[in-house]
Parts: C-alpha cells; structure tokens; sequence
C-alpha cells in the first residue's frame, strides 16, 4: 500500500508549512529541510518559504533549487516569500508573520532551514488534532549533534534534549522547539498568530504560551518523533552550543528570560485550558500561578 | 504514369500461422506488411540491405528489385528454404539466423529492415546493439513495432506472439538512446481516401478527417495509429516523405458488383414484363381465335336464324337500352349520395384533427403543470429540509447555550464559593500578619543582640590568630585538618604521638611546603575549580576542592588544570634526563618555580620551546604567562594549536581561555586545533568525496525491484531518478523489474525505464542481480540499486559517481539514508563503515567483476551485508557518501512482515560467516519470542577466508553504532 495515500490529512485538510531561511550560503541545509517535506506522508501540503531580505541573485538561486525538487512531486507547491521591509534587523519574527500572511488551509506548521522533519510526524500530529479537538498536537524532536565542513554535513550523535511532558511542564520551560507542532487553524482566533517583530530569541516560546494559554493542547504524541534540530558545531544555531556562552549572549538570553516572567504573569489560562487540566475554574489564573502551584 | 512493378508472391504460399505474414493473407494484415515493404523498397534503392525476420521472404523480394544486395534473415529454417525456392535469382539471398545474434560481419550493410521484429523478444538492447554492429557508419535502421498502447489496449486482445510490446514513447527512447537522429511515422491500415499536398519542396501539414458515428472528427496527421514506424541514423536523415497505399481493387469492387447487379435486376424484371405481356398476349390470341372460331359458327347458324328473330332483338334492344338509361339515372343519384357522405367524413375527420390537437395541447399543459408541481415540491422539501437542519442546529445551539449557562453557573456558584473561602482566608490572614508583625519585631531585637554577640567574638578570634602561640601551633591544626576522617581523641593521639617520636617538625615542614605550593598554583591562576569539579564528580557539594586537591586528588591522579598534566610532566623530565618530582611535591608548584627556561612541557598540547619563541625574554613560568597575557594576544601554545584561528573561527569564545576551551569543550565536538589542521582535513573529505574532480563520464544505470508498490511512491522514485541522471551528466537510464503485480503502464510511458520481463518474485537480491546483469553487459561503468519506496536528492547519484571515480572504481558506496539515517558508524575523513545498506547502493562494474553481485540465497535482508563483507575480503573499500542523500522511510514498519526474513537471513549470514553461537542463538531466540519456526535453511557452504570482517557482537547492527 502507498504510504502516500495511506495517511495524513483530508482532501479539505491543506496543511501548510512556513520555512524561515536567512542565508543562501545555507542551500544545502535548507535542500535537505524541503527533502524532508517531500517526503512527508501527509497530503495537500503547501511549503511557505520566506526569505530575509534576499536579493534578485539569491532569489533565483533559491528557485533553481525549488524547480529541481518540484520536479521530483509537483504536487507539493513551494512558494517563494520574501521579506523586503529594512526593519527590524533581525526579522526572524516577522518572517514567520509574512508566512502567515500567505497561508490559506486548516493546518500550519513552521520550521527552519536547518531543521528536518521525521516522515509521519505531521500525519500523527493532525490525526491527533482530529481526534483530540486540540488546538495544537505536539510530537518529539530530537537533536542531532551534526559536524558541518563547509557542504559536508555529518551526524555525530542523536540526543533526545527536548523532555518534558504536559502543557504546564512547557509553561515552565519550553521544550516545544519550533517544529514540533501542527496548529488546527480553524479553533483558534486568527489575531493569535503573530509574532512579536521585536523579539529575537524565545520568539517561539512567547506564542506557544500565548496560545496554549488560550486553547487546548495535546501532548499525546509527545515520545513520537516528527523532526530533528541540528545542533551545529560552526557556530550558526541560534540557541547556545558549547563554546558559544559569551556575556553578551548571556545578556541577550537572561533578557529574554524576563520578558518571559512576565509573559506568563499576565497571561491569564482559559476556562477549556483550566477544564482540560481538571482545575476548579479560576478567572484570575495566570501562566505563572499554575505553574508555582504545580512546582510550588 | 508511376512506375509499374511486379508484385512478389509465391506460387505456393506458406500457411498462416498468427506468427508472422504470409502471402496467403490478405486484407489489413497484407496492407500493413505489404505497405511496409513498399516503403522499404524505395529507401533501399541501390543499397546492401539487410531484412532481418524476413519470413516468407516476399518483402526482401520486392526490396531487391531496387536494391544492390539483399539479404533476409529467418530464425526459422523451414521459411528460409520456403523463401530460397519461391525468390531464386541474384542478389538475394536469405540465411537462418537470430535477430540477437545476426549472422553477418561488422560493418556489411548499408540498411537494416526490421519490421514487426522487436515485439517477439526481450533482448531489444542487444538487437539494437547488433543492428548497429552490422550497419556501416552512415547507415539506417528502418524498423516497426506495434504501438503498445493502441495494439494491446489494457482488457483487449492479444498477440500471444508478442512477448514484449513497447510504447511509442519506449520505441522512441530505445533508438534515441542509441542513434544521434530518429524519425518517427505514424502507420495505419485505411480503406477510404487519402488526400496529400501533390508537389512543393517538402509536404505540409496533413488532416485526418474521419467518420465517427453521426459524426466527422478532424484531426491532425494520423491518429490511433497501428503502427509506429522509423528511419533511424547517426546522419541526418534527409528524406521526409510521406507514403499512401491504396488497393482500388478491393476498395471499388462492391460499388462495381453493385451497380452490375443492379442492372441485372432491371433488366431481368424488363424481361420477365416482357415475358409476362407475351404470354399474356399469346393467351388472348388463342381466345380470340377460338372465340372467332366459334363466334363465326354461331354466327353462320344464328346468321340463318337471325333474319328471324331481327325484329325481336331490336325491340329487346331497345328495352335494353331504356333500362340502361334507368340505372345511369340511379348509379348517378347514388354517385351523389356517395360524395355527400364523403364530405361528411371529412368534416367529421377534421374535427376529430382538431380534438386530437386540443387533447396534445392539453396533454403538454397538463406536463408542464406536473413538471412546476414537481419542482415546487422538490424545493418545498429543501426549504423543509433547511428548516429541520436549522431547527436542528438551534437546538443543538440551545443546548449549548443551555450546557454552558449551566456551566457558568456551576462556575459562578464555584466561584461565589471561592470569593467567600478567601475573604474568609484574608481575615485570617491579617489576623496571622498583625501576629507575625509582632514576631518579626520580637526576632529584630534578638537579632540585634545576636549581632553584637558575633561582633565580640569576632575580635576575640582575631587577637587569638594574631598571637605568636596560635602561629606556633599551626602546623598541629593543619594536621588535625589532613587526618579529616578520624575522632578528635584520634587526632590528639596522632600528635602526642608525632611529638614523642620527634616527627612532629618534619609534618611542620610538610604544611608549610604545602602552604607554599597552593600560593604559588593560586597566583598563577592555575586552578580551575569548575574543571576539577568534572574530573571528581563524587565530591559533594560545598566540598573545598583545591584543599582536596591539595590533601587528596593530586596523590589520585588529578589535575589542577586543564592545561597541565601531571603525568606528561613527570615522563618529560624523565625522557630529557632531568630530575624527578621530588616525593610529596605538588608537580604543578614544581613546573612554576622552575621558571621561564624549564627544559619540560606541562602538557602534549603546551610546548614550552615553541612558546619561547614568541616570547623570548620571559621572566615568568611559560604556561602561567599564557594563562595571564598569551592567550589573549593570540599566542600560540603549540606549533599545532593555532590560538588567535582558534578563537576567530568561535567568535563568541569571548574571553574564554581558546587551549582550555579546545582540551575541554572543542576536542571533543570535533573542533580542529589549527587552521592547517581543518584544511588538512578539509582536503581529505573531498579527496574522498571526489568534490575537485572533473564530473565523471560513467554510465550509469539506476536499478529498481517493485513488489506490489504504490503508484505515487513509484512515480517519485522514478521522477527523482529522472532529475538525479539530469544532474549527474545525463548518462543513464532506470532500469525496472517486477518481483509483484505489474507496474502501472501510465508510468511506464511516462518514465519509459528499460522493463525486464518479470521473473515471478525472486527476491531482493535475485532480481537486482537479474537488473545488474544486464546492465553491465549493456555497458553500464556503474549500478546503482535504489528501492521503489524511496527517492533521490537531485544531486545524490552525481556524489556517488564522484565518490565512485575518487575510488577508482574499487568502492562500494551507500548514499544516505534520509532522514533517518542508519546508525551505523562511518569515518569522518575517509568515510569507510563496516557494510552499505542495499537500499541505495552504488555497485561499480570492476566489483561485479570479481565478486558478482548479491548472493541469491538470500530472500530479503541481509544480503546488503553479504556483499559488503565480501567486498572488504576482495580488497574493495566499503563506503557512506554522507553527501548522497536517499530519502527512505523506516519508520511505522511492522515488524511481523520483516522478522520472517530478516531473521532467517541472519541465519544464513551467521552461517556462512561463522557467527559465534550466541549470535545464532540470540536469533533463534528471538524467532521463538514472535512464535515463528526456526526455518530451515538452503545449502550454504561456510566462508573460510575473510572471518576477520564481520562484527556478530552488535546483533543486526553488523558494527559499532553512533546512536
């Protein structure tokens, strides 16, 4: 039996997937990421990529690449976004708000050129959808450890980083890396999907409390592996690797940390969410309450 | 007039079997040959041709009026000498022979015939490839196949001759894949008319206007075409005629023998009137003469009488006549009578029109009312329809509304109940705030006191330290201190003890030299808490661990920091014929008084020489002045650790020590020391990978074994082959076979790979072998087995061919699995791993050569293993491309469907391979746990060389793993 036929949404269930790519001089990592999304076993699937301000040559380096894959299933679009605005400098945010902008199906979900989906991970995480009535189904990332000699890229080790079970354990720390969920479209307020333009780490995370804040979520498919993160060792993850805590960064990140905090003190849990945990409804619970009562 | 030419025909004509044509068929079947071969004989016109499957050997006849030689080829021996007898004269000639192996020499014939050949074998390569050894240089093949999707539709008849039909579009592939030029016609058998452009230098456009049932369907050039036709040629092929046969007699002779028969028919009904009037004629005549015969007799004896009775008879003459008069007058009465009635009838059959016409117009009214009634009805029952779907939702909504009123009153209720808990629990906390005020200003008070108290004590300490006494009795608390472990009776034994046996100033001498040492390490900034922490990982917290390291972890082994070793120390002032470490002294203090010109590195990774220098007139220990001012000018402790590199390649090292950073953190994340290092190491991996290399011009021929596999997982596989060949220099082909149910023939038109009649379902390995076989004999550099469910990075089979030229063809090479790739180790450098997956393996001609291709016993799984192992024996490299990628899902497999044969080929590999016993018992086991029968295994004789290879120690993983 096909396994693309055999699995994923339905023929009304378009799911799109927003790419963030920042610099050409990263094709073979961002190649490898859109294999992986031809290879997904979920269909209709519409890719999303949005460039930072890329120029003409760049552009039409990318769209060289995007016609050989579209070659190999045409029936997976890639469109070609990008993001000409001169502000912010860092417009990793916005560059997720321009993918947003385009979309039009019932599934997102996003992702970033140097990440790599598992096969039937968005399968498993839209059945999950359709049969929990979440907002948003969570899977497994796990980061593989890669050595990258210019277009060489070897893995060294595979290891799970990213544990943690249930919405609170994610209120508390974020484990929940950017592709490792499918939002249902359909049950959420549309003004929820937005990024803060001005954030440049934790971006992610501000939205994951937001909306997980605000509607049900599930973690059923938590141990079900759907992506891997590749932890780099030239130094081009945003997030810190060995070698990599300067002060400044540091500062960057202790910053984060606090906008953060006080993210999760006003942002109160909904009523569903209060219902989903099995609390007593409480009006004036915030993100940071429930989680100092569950880890007093 | 054209030319006018004998028709060939036999005076004994062979019968017909369905095989092949013979001139004892005619209709469609003779005008498709005949047609061919009139084509033919004017192409041939002066030329040596070659008719292979010549069969009755009529076509070589008629090509051999025009022709300078001919000679037909017939694999059977009797139509050969049915042919020799029937076409006896010079010139011609007909030999038994294979189209596969054809009996001429190289280079003899200056065009090949070939019609209604191919579809009887599979071997079209190896025809083609003979066709061209025969030709001379500018030579052509004229050839016909029947055009697959148009002779065999899918559920129509079929040719049991025809063992291997192709599509237009695989006719098509095949000759351009081996003639620079091809030109395709189009055939077609018609009875009808044919109109072509007549003159001008090249004929235009022609239209196809065809009788389809009510209809005329007009079309461009010849469509459903029987037949594809071509002339094929490494020259350009300059003639671009088109070609019309019309057989008149067979096409005018019904409109002939109809128009006799007509004819006929009249002129035999004229006759049979003719006849008819005679004889009626004759008839009469007789009568009459009979009649005035007897009329003359009646008349000569009534003559006599008649005189008499003259009189009567006029007088009944004249009776008669007025009675005559008297019935016209009553026959004209009734005539009247009779047209009023008709008149009536009329009337009465107008009206009865008109009552038809009313109850017609009644009767569509009537319809037209039921139709509008109808359709009322219909839309009344979807407004009603509407309303109960509506009626439904609002009281589905109501519901809701009314289950969630309910629940926000349980909430509110909840709520108000929650209100009324903490206002009651804010009474009690006040009550509690104003007690605990009281208690924090009792505990302030006491804390003040307690504070004073401290103050006190503190001074008095102090003059007690600052006293000569306390000074005097140091080296006694310090050895309290080091004897940490015993009672404090203990200690007081331990130093009345040292005092009676007069070792009491030697201890005193050891905690001063102690004292001594730590300040010396402290103000190098040689100890690194953090790191130290590391190596002892068993301290708890809050344990002083430089005095630990004082007292204990130097006498175990440990190092302060991370860049002096101990250890390294001792065996260079060993190896340079110096002094050792004295007993007891700290090795570290030891190396920093020695100062700047000490002849012994603290570490393989710090050379004093090379530091000195950069630094030549030190005054200080070399390593305490990295740590102090090198590190951060850039200085490089090693001729291998470039440190200012280092620290610009990680950027965000900040002010992080690069040596510490590269022996603690970078070595072990594959960082490189220097510059020259990486690039050293740079070059090697493209060495490997064949990056620099010019792109290699090898063939290339990508093999897949389908078992009942998805339509759109097959048609990827295939499309990403497509690209793949593209990018790889386009010299290649996908070569296909079926293990299961056919592939989809839309497919195969669309990818037109090289299909091998299926041989049943053979196994993995048996039908690769079956693909490879011909493929190398085709004259393929390189095989590339690729499974049916995955599919290629565009780039994936240009890395395995560069990687495959690097090797000079003496390398088994896997491309990636994507993305979940096998764990299995590879080397970083040279990119050698202990077997290659067949999911996507690179299998170069030289390897098939010598060690063939996968071993046929077994069925699926393992078989990858086998021929790895026995590359590495031949002496081939066995290697992971890591930049050819193969997307291949192994995730959600059941394992019900792969423990079969996975472990009875672990069986076989254990078996050949000398596995130890507990391998072979561990699959045993596991075969017993999913309650599957220990198989029995075919015959296997057991390798005796190369038992050094395989790995049996890591189960199916055949190696150690990285994950």
């Amino acid at each position: 039996m096909s396994a693309l036929s055999s699995n994923g949404a339905s023929a009304g269930g378009l799911l799109d997937v927003i790419v963030r790519f920042h610099a050409v001089t990263r094709l073979p990592e961002l190649e490898r990421c859109l294999l992986s999304l031809i290879g997904q076993s979920t269909r209709p699937l519409a890719v999303h990529i949005v460039t930072q301000r890329f120029t003409d040559t760049a552009t039409a380096t990318v769209q060289t690449l995007l016609d050989n894959l579209a070659r190999i299933d045409p029936g997976v679009p890639i469109a070609l976004l990008n993001y000409d605005n001169p502000e912010p400098a860092d417009a990793r945010s916005s560059l997720i708000n321009l993918g947003f902008a385009a979309i039009g199906g019932r599934y997102v979900a996003l992702l970033d050129y140097d990440d790599v989906t598992a096969p039937h991970g968005y399968a498993r995480l839209i059945n999950d959808l359709k049969s929990t009535g979440a907002a948003i189904s969570f899977g497994k990332v796990l980061a593989a450890r890669l050595v990258v000699d210019g277009p060489i890229i070897m893995s060294r080790a595979r290891d799970n980083i990213y544990s943690g079970t249930g919405v609170v354990a994610m209120f508390r720390q974020n484990f929940c890396p950017i592709h490792s969920f499918v939002i249902d479209r359909t049950r959420i307020d549309p003004a929820l999907l937005h990024f803060d333009p001005e954030r440049r780490v934790d971006e992610d995370y501000d939205f994951l409390i937001c909306l997980c804040a605000a509607y049900p979520s599930s973690f059923v498919q938590k141990e079900y592996v759907v992506g891997y993160y590749g932890l780099k060792d030239d130094g081009s993850n945003t997030v810190m690797t060995p070698g990599q805590e300067t002060e400044a960064r540091w500062a960057l990140w202790r910053s984060s940390a606090d906008k953060i905090a006080a993210l999760r003190a006003r942002t109160p849990v909904s009523l569903p969410v209060q219902r989903q945990l099995g609390r007593t409804p409480d009006p004036d619970l915030t993100v940071a309450r429930l989680v100092e009562e569950t880890y007093p | 007039m054209g030319e006018i030419f004998a028709y060939e025909r036999p005076d004994q004509a062979l019968p017909f079997s369905g095989e092949r044509m013979t001139s004892a068929m005619s209709g469609q079947i003779e005008y498709e040959h005949l047609h061919r071969y009139l084509f033919a004989r004017e192409q041939c016109r002066g030329l040596d041709v070659l008719d292979i499957a010549s069969g009755e050997g009529y076509g070589a006849a008629l090509i051999s009026q025009t022709a300078r030689s001919v000679v037909g080829v017939e694999l059977d021996e009797a139509t050969v000498q049915h042919a020799r007898h029937a076409y006896a004269r010079p010139g011609l000639s007909y030999l038994t022979g294979d189209a596969r192996a054809i009996p001429l020499a190289d280079a003899s014939v200056d065009i090949v015939v070939s019609f209604e050949t191919l579809e009887h074998f599979y071997e079209h390569q190896v025809f083609i490839a003979e066709v061209r050894r025969v030709l001379r240089a500018d030579g052509r093949l004229l050839i016909s196949s029947p055009d697959r999707d148009v002779y065999s539709p899918l559920n129509g008849r079929v040719n049991p001759f025809h063992v291997h039909e192709l599509s237009r579009a695989e006719f098509s592939a095949l000759l351009s894949g081996s003639f620079a030029h091809v030109a395709l016609y189009a055939q077609r058998p018609l009875i009808g008319s044919a109109l072509v452009p007549d003159g001008g230098p090249r004929p235009h456009r022609s239209l196809t206007f065809e009788k389809r049932g009510e209809y005329l369907e007009m079309s461009s050039g010849l469509p459903r075409a029987f037949y594809a036709v071509a002339i094929a040629s490494d020259v350009p092929i300059a003639d671009d005629v088109s070609s019309v046969y019309v057989d008149t007699s067979n096409v005018d002779l019904p409109y002939a023998l109809s128009q006799q028969i007509d004819q006929l028919r009249l002129e035999a009904t004229q006759n049979h009137a003719a006849l008819a009037a005679e004889q009626r004629g004759s008839e009469a005549a007789r009568a009459d003469a009979d009649a005035l015969r007897q009329w003359q007799q009646r008349a000569e004896t009534e003559l006599a009488t008649g005189h008499a009775a003259l009189q009567t008879v006029q007088a009944e003459a004249e009776a008669l006549l007025a009675a005559q008069q008297a019935a016209e007058a009553t026959e004209q009465a009734s005539l009247t009578k009779l047209m009023a009635t008709r008149h009536a009838q009329q009337l009465a059959e107008a009206a009865l029109t008109e009552l038809r016409a009313a109850h017609a117009a009644q009767t569509v009214a009537y319809e037209d009312h039921l139709m509008e009634a109808e359709a009322a009805a219909q839309k009344a029952r979807t407004v009603e329809r509407a309303a109960a779907s509506e009626r439904s939702s609002l009281t589905a909504s109501l519901a809701n509304a009314r289950a969630q009123a309910e629940r926000g009153q349980a909430d509110t209720a909840a709520l108000q109940e929650q209100v009324a808990h903490h206002a009651a629990a804010a009474d009690a906390s006040q009550h509690a705030l104003h007690a605990t005020t009281r208690e924090l200003h009792a505990t302030a008070h006491e804390l003040h006191e307690h504070r004073d108290a401290h103050h006190r004590l503190l001074h008095i300490v102090r003059e007690m330290e600052g006293s000569k006494s306390w000074q005097m009795t140091a080296p006694l608390r310090s050895t309290l201190r080091a004897a940490s472990g015993e009672s404090l009776p203990a200690k007081a034994a331990r130093v009345l003890w040292w005092a009676a046996t007069l070792q009491l100033p030697h201890h005193a001498k050891h905690f001063v030299q102690v004292r001594r040492e730590a300040r010396t390490i402290l103000a190098a900034g040689l100890f690194d808490y953090q790191w130290y922490a590391k190596q002892a990982p068993h301290l708890p917290p809050g344990t002083d661990l430089f005095g630990h390291y004082l007292r204990q972890g130097r006498y175990e082994g440990l190092d302060p920091h991370p860049l002096f070793s101990a250890q390294h120390y001792r065996e260079q002032l060993a190896a340079n014929g110096m002094s050792p470490v004295p007993p007891g002294t700290e090795p570290l203090a030891h190396f920093l008084r020695s100062g700047p010109s000490v002849a012994a590195d603290p570490h393989p990774m710090f050379s004093v020489a090379h530091y000195r220098t950069q630094y030549k007139s030190l005054s200080e220990s070399p390593l305490a002045h990295y740590v102090r001012v090198g590190a951060a000018e850039g200085a490089s402790p090693h001729p291998e650790f470039d440190g200012e590199w280092y620290a610009c390649m990680h950027a965000d090292l900040g002010s992080v020590n690069p040596l510490a950073h590269y022996l603690t953190v970078g070595r072990e994340l594959g960082y490189e020391p220097d510059q020259a290092k990486l690039q050293a190491r740079t070059r090697l991996r493209r060495q490997a990978l064949g990056l620099d290399l010019p792109p290699p011009a090898l063939s290339i021929v990508v093999g897949i074994v389908t078992y009942n596999s998805g339509t759109d997982e097959l048609r990827r596989c295939l499309a990403s082959a497509a690209v793949a060949i593209e990018r790889a220099g386009n010299k290649g082909h996908v070569a296909l076979i079926d293990n299961g149910a056919p592939t989809d023939p839309a497919l195969l038109a669309q990818f037109a790979p090289v299909l091998l009649p299926s041989r049943g379902n053979l196994g993995f390995g048996a039908a690769h072998n079956v693909l490879m076989a011909d493929a190398f004999a085709s004259g393929a550099d390189l095989y590339v087995a690729a499974n049916p469910d995955g599919f290629f990075h565009p780039d994936c089979l240009d890395h395995l061919t560069r990687m495959t030229a690097a090797a000079h063809g003496r390398a088994l090479i896997e491309a990636l699995q994507f993305p979940d790739e096998h764990p299995k180790v590879y080397d970083f450098c040279d990119f050698e791993t202990p077997w290659a997956s067949g999911a996507c393996l690179a299998i170069p001609r030289e390897l098939f050569a010598e060690i063939g291709g996968f071993d046929d016993a077994y069925f699926m799984y393992c078989e990858d293993v086998d021929l790895s192992w026995r590359a590495r024996a031949a002496g081939f490299a066995v290697k992971s491309c890591p930049m050819a990628l193969f997307y291949h899902s192994v995730a959600d497999r059941d394992p019900a469907g792969i423990d079969p044969y996975l472990l009875k080929s672990g069986l076989i590999l254990g078996t050949r391979w000398a596995a130890p016993q507990a391998f072979m018992d561990g699959v045993e086991d596991r075969l017993r746990a999913v309650g599957l029968p220990i198989p029995k295994l075919p015959p296997i004789v057991p390798r005796t060389t190369g038992l050094d290879i395989p790995d049996f120690s890591r189960a199916f993983h055949f190696g150690l793993v990285r994950w």
